[in-house]
């Protein structure tokens, strides 16, 4: 190998350290996501407070992998939880069977629930991973970037 | 449910016509809508349902194009004809449709979402197989408060409306309530009861299953489950000897709602249910349902697991002579479980006896195969012996009013009044003398062409000579036949399987058992409750209560082992038109209780005598292959339809004849399905339940010095019953009380002698 | 190796035999436990350790039996896991027996019970690499069997979208075979690239992988605001970094030792076993789906079919590098001729009415209600489609019976067929070549294993 072929070498070498990273610092710097990334489910209210949410279980039906529980109840006149006739009584999410294709939010006529930005979805146990309708209604606690529309990394 | 009727392609009067370019035949008469369904092409249909009577056209979604016929045609209401040229899909057919599904949908609330209809809905099914995709009505649609409760189990949401007619037709045609009607017109039309009161009748469920829109819905299954959530599983009915074939639909494993099947049996129910049926399974969550066994020890109870009390069950049992008590709603399998642990040496010559009416004089009209509830609707007289179908086989009343409406004569005779008598000619006989009343008929039975005798089991066999009356009059008339009205549940399978009703009380008092089980039997509130009482109070070795709910019984016995019910176990049943059918389970049931076969099955193991079954399938086969009512008979064979048995000899004992004379009363005892401690018990049906009274004529009454109101007592010279109110009556025979059996704390029970539904008997005032 | 130094193996083999034999002592234990653990059952192991032992003791020439082992399933080079029996002599591969099922999902299987709608998020993960094709074989039997007309703006998003996956389904490839043949630094290089063209995936259809983006009838979304400029920042950029492989690897002399003249099988064997894709076209054979049975409009675009002379691992990754450079010429084609129009059909029977609509339409919400609830009814027949996947025609086969749910998904996955091709290939090879042969098919075992 020449003295030229390392100075080749090394040119490259040098080039590439005075070029910004490729690679995030994660967990420290979160990945940004697009608009249209799908990660944790969120169901959303009114802005008079009441659930969006009717319980029609279209999104159980459409689910592919099953991983929605949904039991309704009527509202009454003292106990009033959503704007429809009816309300989730309970709502479930399976966030282990989940496989994010966002089929619920298509499924849903109210935009009731929607798949939003957050993917850091582990836990400790596996029971953990089923999420109750109390976790869904709040928004996820670390919301990760959103990328504007065109930007690059 | 099934929309369309079904056509008899082999029918000697077939007529062939042009439907699409095809050419199809059918017999002549039939309605286009069937024809057409018969060969394949679904025309649309909303109101048509060929159960309520004849077509009325009233929602238009069945126009087709009928070549010589001006403008389009209801398909409902046109019968076919020889060389008829039908079109269904033409450019002007199928506009016609679209702009009856946009006019529908123009007035329909955005509900889908929120209504319990949604998924299995008639309305979404059509317009998503024949309607347009897009609307151009975009103003807003009409608004009325909702839903309103059309009676305590049925909401009514008025904007979905479609104004078919189809609930009024079945109000006013099927159930002939005559309490619904469409009211104002136009987009204000609603649908309400005359009266405005709330919908209270006995089939109302009904409604719900036929109306094509979510506009009538069931309350107590409001909100509770969409079709993808849950399974529905066929089974019948055990709450009367009718045997309704039914579908329990089931979620998370409990019960949730019961229908009829999508494909009725016709031969039973025709689709049509009861609400009893419908709704009273609540009663299998109401606080006395037994959900764990119970050891009553000097100490106390004691509440223990199933395996815990099995083993306590086989341990009374040791070394004991055993009697085996049934109920009259016993399956096949438990029945047959019970006799077969008396005869394989597990429980040494066991004494194995039912409640219920005991009606071996019947022997010989049941012997031959009777008819099946279907076969009234073709029959042209339809003559009803005694009884009271109305109260105690509910669907009874459904089928006769239905041959009525064709056009069939409906007469009879008996000692009580009941709702079918408004139909035509009926004479009223003292109790005992039914051979009487039937000689009056035996003129027009012999004139019909094809006439149906509905005979009451109990009355007929109580009465001296009626028998014989009945076999004489269906001997002269070659053409008819007959059907009975039975008593028990199971009472014509447990006959055909030989179990008597006597025996066991027998051997109670004379000392020669040291145990007694009873299965789903409450001998201390059935028929003769005093006497049982009494040989009870004598009695001092164990009783083992296998039992569904907390009754006297089960208070009594030593050690109480809660059992599953009808809607959560596997079972065979036998209607009383000698229909088997198979109880299929739609719920888990409490975790620490087990089928009454399983029990019986357990309680083998543990006395060390393995039976050579162990599920309810191989029971069945074990039990049958050894009666000749069943000979040949496969779980396969009864698939979900059912089956009908053969003939078995008569080995029952025939109760003592009950003759009213002048100096005396007698007591009738009807079991009103409404009126009996499980509908008291349901919360559903908390509106539908019918008061206990007795009922007598007003001259009756009077002799006796009591007033409408007044409770009274009845003393027979085997017991008393409780004081229940009078009702006066006109219509009941003078000299005749009518007192409700079963009802909750069985009040007459007392006065009643076992095994039977008829007692001379004094009445006290109170 | 050469022959001579086998020889010189078995000869040392044969010695240590005969001193144990002398010594009056057993066989090793070593070689009886691998026979044990590597045969196919115990007593197959047990009749060939005996046989062996025979063998050893007759010392015959060539007399020894072949050494069994396995190569995975769980080895690095094999995409996942695929288990290889293979009989060794020495370092020369004698034969080789797949065993697959070890990424067995039931797939196929459980789209009976989903309707067509719901299959579409199964599919996409048989053959995880291309997902796009997956579907969009899919896609194109339903829409057969359903006669139902693809908007062209749709079958253009697709033809971009999935040559976009082309690209990263061989960017993969490339990394990987790179990574199994010693060249650790194209494997950054080729993921720097494919991160990327995720990026966009993500952008366009909400998912990095698995995306179920094409729907029946269309496509689900239509680009969001901003994806053309950065599509085309992509693919401008891409020919120079397909340079940098180039210069990386196509030069190397390792590279060129490991892939040249390495699994060569003649043009007509190949298309007896079915073989199709890169695999196919490196040994001469002109066949690539798109330009023969034109799907999806790809008959409006511009670009060559890369065709390779002798079939070797080293044509392979040629035409792999030469088919993203066309890729990304079509890419091009399509930004530039996008046409305008709907990104989905307007068939309310199948297609889901506009969510605008749910509010105010009876119609459209009813039939919302029915596609999500219960799916579109599919009329009763059944439809092949197959789509150029980058590893070879991916078929998938579907058949309806009027229902909402199919009764049967069958998919022709290339990865499956080709793998027939390995074992005339490794026969009599080295076993080093045999890894460079496995990352030159480029088998996908979920979609082997479905």
């Amino acid at each position: 190998m020449s003295v030229q072929d390392q100075i080749k070498g090394f040119g490259i070498t040098f080039r590439t350290m005075l070029q910004k990273p490729l690679t995030l610092g994660y967990p420290e710097v979160k990945t940004p996501v697009f608009p249209r990334f799908r990660g944790r489910h969120q169901l959303w209210r009114y802005d008079n407070g009441l659930e969006k949410c009717v319980g029609c279980s279209l999104c159980v039906a459409a689910c592919p992998a099953d991983c929605i529980r949904v039991v309704a109840e009527e509202n009454t006149q003292e106990h009033r939880v959503s704007a429809g006739e009816r309300y989730a009584r309970i709502y479930e999410i399976n966030m282990s069977r989940c496989i994010f294709c966002g089929y619920c939010e298509v499924a849903c006529p109210f935009d009731a629930i929607t798949l939003e930005h957050s993917y850091e979805l582990s836990e400790r146990e596996r029971d953990l991973m089923v999420y109750t309708k109390d976790m869904l209604l709040t928004p996820a606690p670390k919301q990760p970037p959103l990328r504007t529309e065109g930007q690059r990394v | 449910m099934a929309d369309y009727a079904p056509v008899d392609l082999a029918a000697d009067n077939l007529v062939t016509f042009e439907l699409n370019g095809r050419t199809v035949s059918a017999p002549a008469g039939t309605m286009l809508v069937d024809a057409a369904y018969a060969a394949g092409v679904e025309i649309p249909i909303f109101c048509y349902e060929p159960r309520l009577g004849p077509p009325i056209g009233a929602c238009r979604m069945c126009l087709v194009e009928i070549e010589g016929m001006r403008g389009l045609q209801t398909a409902c209401s046109t019968p076919v004809t020889e060389d008829m040229v039908v079109r269904t899909n033409s450019p002007m057919a199928k506009d016609a449709q679209d702009g009856v599904l946009e006019m529908l949908l123009a007035q329909h609330p955005l509900d889908c979402p929120v209504c319990d209809k949604g998924g299995e809905c008639p309305l979404q099914d059509r317009t998503f197989k024949f309607g347009p995709g897009k609307s151009r009505f975009i103003e807003p649609k009409r608004h009325f408060p909702k839903p309103i409760e059309l009676s305590s189990r049925i909401a009514l949401d008025r904007e979905r409306c479609i104004s078919c007619f189809r609930c009024v037709r079945f109000s006013q045609d099927v159930a002939q309530d005559g309490q619904l009607t469409m009211q104002e017109r136009g987009a204000r039309s609603e649908i309400t009861t005359f009266t405005g009161d709330a919908y209270e009748a006995r089939f109302s469920g009904n409604i719900t299953d036929i109306c094509p829109v979510g506009a009538l819905t069931s309350i107590p299954y409001r909100f509770v489950a969409r079709p993808w959530d849950i399974t529905n599983t066929p089974s019948v009915c055990g709450s009367c000897p009718v045997g309704c074939n039914t579908e329990l639909t089931t979620r998370d494993g409990e019960l949730k709602r019961i229908t009829g099947r999508d494909t009725p049996n016709v031969a039973v129910e025709e689709g049509w249910l009861c609400d009893k049926g419908r709704w009273g399974y609540d009663i299998a969550m109401s606080p006395n349902r037994l959900s764990a066994p119970v050891v009553r020890e000097a100490v106390g109870d004691r509440t223990v697991s199933i395996e815990d009390g099995v083993a306590a069950a086989a341990s009374l049992l040791t070394g004991r002579r055993v009697g085996i008590l049934l109920g009259g709603a016993v399956t096949l399998e438990e029945a047959g479980i019970a006799l077969d642990l008396a005869t394989n040496g597990t429980l040494d010559n066991a004494v194995v006896a039912r409640l219920g009416v005991a009606s071996g004089n019947c022997a010989p009209v049941r012997a031959a195969t009777g008819a099946q509830l279907g076969d009234i609707d073709a029959a042209d007289l339809v003559v009803i012996v005694g009884g009271d179908p109305a109260a105690q086989q509910p669907i009874v009343e459904l089928r006769v009013r239905k041959a009525r409406r064709f056009g069939a004569r409906v007469i009879g005779c008996g000692a009580r009044p009941h709702a079918l008598e408004s139909l035509g000619d009926f004479t009223r006989t003292a109790p005992g003398h039914l051979a009487d009343g039937m000689m009056g008929l035996a003129d027009a039975i012999s004139n019909a062409a094809r006439p149906v005798v509905l005979w009451d089991e109990a009355d007929l066999a109580s009465d001296p000579g009626a028998i014989a009356a009945l076999t004489a009059l269906l001997a002269a008339s070659p053409h008819a036949t007959q059907l009975m009205l039975g008593a028990d549940v199971n009472g014509v399978g447990l006959s055909a399987l030989g179990v008597s009703t006597t025996g066991l009380f027998e051997a109670i008092a004379a000392d020669e058992v040291d145990a007694v089980i009873c299965v789903h039997a409450d001998p201390l509130e059935a028929a003769g409750s005093i006497a049982w009482q009494a040989v009870f109070d004598g009695f001092r070795g164990p009783v083992i209560a296998i039992a569904t709910y907390a009754s006297a019984m089960t208070e009594r016995a030593d050690l109480v082992l809660p059992a599953l019910t009808m809607w959560e176990q596997e079972g065979t049943l036998v209607s009383m038109t000698h229909r088997a059918q198979r109880l299929r389970p739609g719920a888990a049931g409490p975790a620490q209780a087990a089928a009454g076969w399983e029990l019986l099955i357990a309680i083998a193991h543990h006395l060390g005598h393995p039976p050579a079954y162990r599920t309810a399938a191989s029971a069945f086969t074990h039990t049958v292959a050894s009666h000749p009512a069943f000979f040949g008979m496969t779980t396969d064979l009864i698939g979900t339809d059912g089956v009908v048995i053969g003939a078995w000899p008569a080995d029952d004992v025939s109760p003592a004849a009950i003759v009213a004379d002048p100096d005396h009363l007698v007591l009738v005892a009807t079991r009103d399905t409404f009126g009996d401690d499980m509908t008291a018990r349901s919360h559903a049906l908390r509106t539908a339940v019918s008061a206990p009274v007795l009922r007598m004529h007003p001259a009756t009454a009077q002799a006796l010095w009591l007033n409408e109101h007044d409770h009274a007592v009845l003393i027979s010279d085997v017991g008393s019953s409780s004081a229940l109110p009078v009702l006066c009556d006109a219509r009941v025979a003078e000299g005749l009380i009518v007192g409700p059996l079963g009802a909750p704390g069985s009040p007459i029970e007392g006065a009643l002698s076992r095994n039977q539904h008829q007692a001379i008997v004094r009445v006290e005032r109170t | 190796m050469s022959t001579d130094q086998t020889d010189v193996f078995a000869l040392e083999a044969r010695e240590a035999l005969e001193a144990a034999r002398r010594e009056g002592r057993e066989l090793a234990e070593t070689e009886r436990v691998v026979a044990m653990v590597e045969a196919r059952t115990p007593q197959e192991a047990l009749a060939r350790t005996r046989a062996n032992e025979a063998n050893a003791n007759s010392a015959a020439p060539g007399s020894r039996e072949p050494m069994m082992i396995n190569l995975g399933p769980q080895h690095p080079s094999t995409h996942g896991v695929l288990r290889l029996v293979t009989e060794l002599d020495g370092e020369v591969v004698r034969d080789i027996h797949p065993v697959i099922g070890y990424l067995h999902t039931g797939i196929e299987k459980q789209c009976e019970n989903k309707t067509f709608w719901q299959a579409i998020t199964l599919v996409t993960r048989m053959d995880y690499l291309s997902p796009f094709f997956n579907i969009h074989a899919y896609t194109q039997s339903v829409e057969k069997l359903l006669d139902l007309e693809v908007p062209t703006r749709a079958q253009w998003l697709r033809v971009m979208i999935s040559e976009l996956n082309r690209i990263t389904s061989h960017l993969v490839w490339l990394g990987t075979s790179g990574l199994e043949l010693g060249a650790i630094t194209v494997f950054f290089y080729a993921y720097r690239e494919r991160d990327r063209a995720l990026d966009l995936f993500e952008m366009i259809s909400g998912e990095r992988m698995n995306n179920r983006y094409f729907q029946v009838g269309g496509c689900a979304d239509d680009m969001p605001p901003g994806f053309e400029k950065l599509l085309r920042q992509f693919v401008t950029e891409m020919p120079s970094r397909i340079d940098e492989y180039e210069g990386m690897l196509s030069a190397n002399p390792i590279w060129l030792e490991r892939t040249r003249g390495v699994g060569i099988l003649p043009a007509d064997q190949l298309i007896d076993l079915g073989i199709t894709g890169p695999a196919l076209r490196a040994a001469g054979v002109d066949l690539d789906l798109r330009k023969a049975r034109p799907y999806s409009g790809y008959e409006h675009f511009d670009f060559t079919v890369p065709v390779g002379t002798n079939g070797d691992a080293y044509d392979r990754y040629l035409i792999r590098l030469r088919e993203m450079r066309e890729s990304v010429r079509i890419i091009e084609q399509c930004l530039d001729g996008m046409p305008e129009g709907p990104h989905i059909a307007d068939d309310r029977k199948v297609v889901l009415p506009p969510r605008g609509e749910l509010a105010t339409s009876m119609e459209a919400l009813i039939h919302h209600f029915k596609l999500v609830t219960e799916g579109f009814q599919v009329p009763e027949g059944e439809a092949y489609s197959a789509v150029e996947c980058p590893r070879g025609e991916l078929g998938c086969y579907v058949v309806a019976d009027g229902g909402p749910k199919p009764v049967r998904v069958h998919m022709r996955d290339p990865s499956f067929v080709n793998l027939q091709a390995l074992r005339p290939m490794a026969k009599n090879a080295y076993l080093a070549d045999l890894i460079a042969m496995i990352g030159s098919m480029d088998n996908v075992m979920g979609g082997v294993d479905r």
